[in-house]
């Protein structure tokens, strides 16, 4: 009898392993900048927190509403602007990325409809393990650039 | 068409924003406590490096007030301006633009009046909208009391920006802000003088997208059309506006 149990529980833990094994990977506050109509990459901001014990890296991320999006890292140097492509946003154990205006964000490109204010917008996040994550994204107004509230420091590395 | 690879090495205003943070050269402080230890060999030998960095402080600043007298447009920070300011402005070479209702734009359209340049791309998620968020934010703000500066954003991708493509998106924020463009050669004419500089990744073979790097600055212009002092990243709407009043006060008195 108790192996009969034991031999079932295995058998449960070994169908639903890969579900709980999925990665507790926190998404907050998702935002896409509003932008003009006319735009055609729009940029998208998040909070990621990886409570983990292990690191978890983002390989890639779509939505239904764009043709295709990318991960950027705005770096300046000597004055000059420009955009790194990222593979992948790699999140260690027990640690946070924060993905921001003048930092690293997602590029958005071929919006299907232009984004307007306070629609949500879905995005998925696809992990190293090849688990699925939804979010939504709310369309908001840049904030205004001001360094009395950048609570993040203003480049992420 | 293919767009144009550009790697250019062109003076930089990176020498205007190193002097605006001077190395600090003064010696270090010294503790007392710490000298009545030490043998006589190794006082002389502190004192020595003490002399040196004097002596090394003393000629480096010969020599930068040497080269500040030389030059004409010297960057100096008058008390409480953030931004890179130049007292007597660099004057702008003609060039040949046109605007996002295919009027001519040259240089004159810069004189009469204070204006704010940015040079940038439509194809830009992050950097160009912060700036003309900031620009907006900027011009509000000084409303009332000054004439509000005007607000030009350049366009350093004319083939994905037409005038019309410019024209919807720089009104997004501002309807009066003012989308720049035209041939690539004139565009040069304008931002090799200002040390402005842009250049073309390799396009993405699958999409043939590529994007623009370009300076992050924000210019101000000055009513006899030269460059008057440069706003880095990372930009701040009430300092932007603080600096921009001041500037235009020492301009008057």
């Amino acid at each position: 009898m108790p192996q009969t149990l034991i031999g079932l529980f295995g058998l449960w833990a070994l169908l639903a392993g890969p579900v709980l094994a999925a990665p507790a990977l926190s998404i907050e506050d998702p935002w896409i900048a509003e932008a003009p109509p006319v735009a055609r990459v729009h940029a998208g901001y998040m909070k990621l927190t990886n409570p983990t014990g292990e690191p978890i890296r983002i390989t890639a991320v779509s939505s239904p509403r764009y043709g295709r999006v990318e991960m950027h890292r705005t770096v300046e140097k000597d004055g000059v602007a420009r955009m790194l492509r990222m593979e992948e946003i790699h999140i260690e154990a027990g640690g946070q990325v924060v993905l921001e205006p003048g930092g690293m964000h997602l590029m958005l490109f071929d919006p299907r409809a232009p984004a307007r204010l306070g629609e949500n917008l879905p995005l998925r996040l696809e992990l190293n393990d090849g688990s699925l994550l939804e979010a939504t994204a709310e369309v908001r107004r840049r904030p205004m650039p001001s360094q009395h509230h950048a609570p993040h420091g203003h480049m992420q590395h | 068409m293919h767009p144009v690879h550009y790697a250019r090495q062109l003076q930089t205003l990176t020498g205007i924003n190193e002097r605006r943070n001077p190395a600090p050269h003064s010696a270090k402080a010294w503790d007392t406590s710490y000298m009545s230890q030490q043998s006589v060999t190794s006082r002389a030998v502190l004192a020595a490096a003490f002399l040196a960095v004097a002596a090394a402080s003393l000629v480096l600043g010969i020599w930068l007030s040497q080269r500040q007298s030389t030059t004409d447009a010297v960057a100096t920070v008058p008390p409480g301006l953030e931004a890179t300011y130049l007292p007597q402005g660099k004057p702008l070479r003609s060039f040949d633009l046109v605007d996002h209702d295919e009027q001519p734009f040259t240089r004159d359209r810069l004189q009469n009046r204070w204006s704010f340049l940015f040079f940038g791309f439509t194809n830009c998620p992050d950097v160009c909208p912060m700036a003309l968020q900031v620009m907006r934010g900027v011009t509000e703000q000084v409303k009332g009391q000054a004439p509000v500066p005007q607000v030009v954003f350049v366009s350093v991708d004319p083939e994905r920006d037409p005038p019309a493509t410019l024209k919807a998106y720089v009104r997004h924020f501002d309807p009066e802000f003012l989308g720049v463009t035209g041939e690539i050669d004139q565009i040069d004419a304008l931002t090799r003088h200002i040390g402005v500089l842009y250049g073309y990744e390799d396009p993405d073979p699958e999409t043939g997208d590529y994007t623009v790097n370009h300076s992050a600055q924000i210019l101000l212009i000055d009513p006899q059309a030269r460059l008057r002092a440069v706003f880095s990243t990372p930009h701040d709407v009430n300092a932007m506006a603080r600096d921009f009043l001041k500037i235009r006060q020492l301009d008057k008195g």
